[in-house]
């Protein structure tokens, strides 16, 4: 082969490459990327980005393809536990432990525009068409349980003796641990709406609480009107829904809804 | 029987005022009941309010089921045997309200986390004084007390030897707004057996001593006035509570923490 011909050669072996690195790149489009890479495609208009179904434990990643400078507002319906938001707000992610259809709302503002977005997903086999059923994910019976409750301290007019003993009794405690069930908390409700976060000059950083989902679900618990003391109990093994029912007004009632009486 | 130190406060002041026992560390309240800036008058929650009728039922009910704060004191951070200690220092007002914020912590079952009664020191501007019960509870609530680990002496009144995070530390544990309940000095024994049947302890102070403790527990005791023994933790080095009984025997002031902040 001449000098020649080996450059001609060499010019369309580069320019077959070429022709197909774009033609590669025309079907990348069309395939599934990892995550990081969608979310650095260029946004044409803001929209939820997430798969319509996904199988019971997985977790689903939700991204919102929307303008930088955009302010966001996620809400998902029914209410979870298990639908957290990153901490730039960008990203979410959502998992359960039953079938269950959830609607993903978000509300973006951008420059003088305000979208309300909505996307649908279904968990695990599709419940079918209906009313979603309200309130947590059920918990299954037999299980050992976190315990933990609510007061309120300055209106304790509807305590019984009974409930005094669930949020002030020593004894109490050991009871619930014993039984093999884990007593977190006694809490006054009202001293989580406290500052949350801890401010030095100016710079404010949150406390650090594993225990903020659960003072959440009280607090949304109540917005719905329900009157305190509640009592909120999870499974103990963690990553489950957390269910926040009014303070069972007996010690009798408490252990028939956990389970264990000593 | 107890094991606690009983002591008759009508006999023991006697010693007391003017003596060499007499500790100014705590000075009378300026505020009176229901007028108290940040705290909530006891006698605002009704049902809260005990029937003195019921007393002795009410304290043996609190002591079947471990209620009173002296068995959360013991399964916290104040187990059989422990010293707390002022060591000397005027700083009784701290020593004692720093123990019922622990106290109400380990009531809510929150982590044991031994707090610094020193650290409040900036009250009195770092000096070896008394103070008022009220302006520890005001500083409580709003800027919290460091924890022990950030003070490397329990008993140095120089900030400059604590970690350089000790009034960040100190924020995680505060008394929660609205935390506090106030009594009425007029019904003292019924206030306090009030908060006390919530678990809640009481940061108590006697004039005639011119000192701050913590209010823990009643026992139920009809040899004595009132039928009550007050058991109190204090902060002179015992390693039980005291016990104390007669007319004098009854608080002049009393304050019960019972919520703090979620940390």
């Amino acid at each position: 082969m001449t000098c020649r011909e080996r450059r001609g050669f060499i010019f369309v072996a580069v320019l077959l490459c070429t022709l197909y690195s774009c033609t590669c790149g025309v079907i990348a489009a069309d395939v599934p990327t990892p995550f990081d890479v969608v979310a650095k495609q260029p946004v044409i208009g803001p929209k939820i980005v997430a798969p319509d179904t996904a199988p019971i434990g997985t977790m689903v990643h939700v991204e919102a393809a929307v303008p930088e400078d955009a302010k966001l507002a996620w809400a998902i319906d029914p209410p979870t536990t298990n639908f957290v938001v990153d901490t730039n707000g960008r990203l979410a992610y959502l998992t359960g432990p039953v079938s269950r259809r959830y609607l993903i709302v978000l509300s973006v503002a951008y420059g003088d525009k305000i979208h309300a977005l909505t996307h649908p997903v279904i968990l695990g086999d599709d419940p079918g068409p209906g009313p979603i059923p309200p309130g947590p994910d059920p918990i299954p019976p037999g299980q050992k349980y976190q315990v933990m409750f609510f007061q309120e301290s300055n209106d304790l007019d509807n305590y019984n003796r009974d409930q005094v003993i669930m949020v002030a009794s020593d004894k109490f405690k050991d009871d619930v641990d014993n039984a093999g069930h884990a007593f977190l908390r006694a809490l006054d409700l009202n001293s989580i709406t406290s500052p949350t976060t801890i401010c030095v000059d100016d710079v404010c950083k949150p406390l650090d609480d594993d225990l903020q989902p659960w003072y959440r679900a009280a607090k949304t618990f109540k917005d719905k009107g329900n009157k305190t003391p509640f009592l909120g109990y999870s499974p103990r093994e963690g990553g489950k829904d957390i269910k926040i029912i009014p303070m069972p007004k007996s010690l009798d009632e408490f252990w028939k809804e956990i389970g264990g009486k000593p | 029987m107890s094991d606690n130190i009983i002591i008759n406060a009508d006999e023991f002041s006697k010693t007391v005022e003017g003596g060499d026992q007499y500790i100014p560390g705590v000075i009378p309240r300026k505020t009176v009941y229901g007028d108290a800036p940040g705290l909530v008058p006891v006698g605002d929650v009704p049902d809260v309010l005990i029937d003195m009728a019921d007393a002795k039922e009410i304290i043996a009910h609190c002591h079947e089921w471990r209620i009173f704060p002296m068995y959360h004191q013991e399964n916290s951070w104040a187990p059989d045997g422990f010293k707390w200690n002022q060591n000397g220092l005027g700083y009784c007002w701290t020593w004692s309200g720093t123990g019922d914020v622990m106290n109400c912590r380990a009531r809510e079952n929150k982590p044991t986390v031994m707090l610094s009664p020193v650290s409040m020191g900036y009250l009195v501007n770092w000096r070896n004084n008394g103070n008022y019960l009220e302006s520890f509870l005001e500083g409580a609530r709003k800027h919290g007390i460091a924890p022990a680990s950030c003070v490397p002496d329990q008993h140095s009144r120089n900030p400059r030897s604590y970690s350089d995070d000790w009034e960040e530390q100190a924020l995680k544990y505060r008394i929660a707004e609205d935390g506090v309940w106030d009594t009425n000095k007029s019904e003292m024994l019924r206030h306090c057996l009030s908060i006390l049947q919530n678990g809640t302890s009481c940061h108590i102070a006697y004039n005639w001593w011119g000192h701050a403790l913590s209010l823990i527990g009643l026992i139920w005791d009809e040899s004595q006035t009132n039928n009550v023994r007050w058991v109190i933790r204090n902060s002179h080095n015992e390693d039980t509570p005291i016990e104390m009984t007669g007319r004098r025997g009854v608080p002049d002031e009393a304050f019960g923490v019972h919520a703090t902040v979620t940390t």
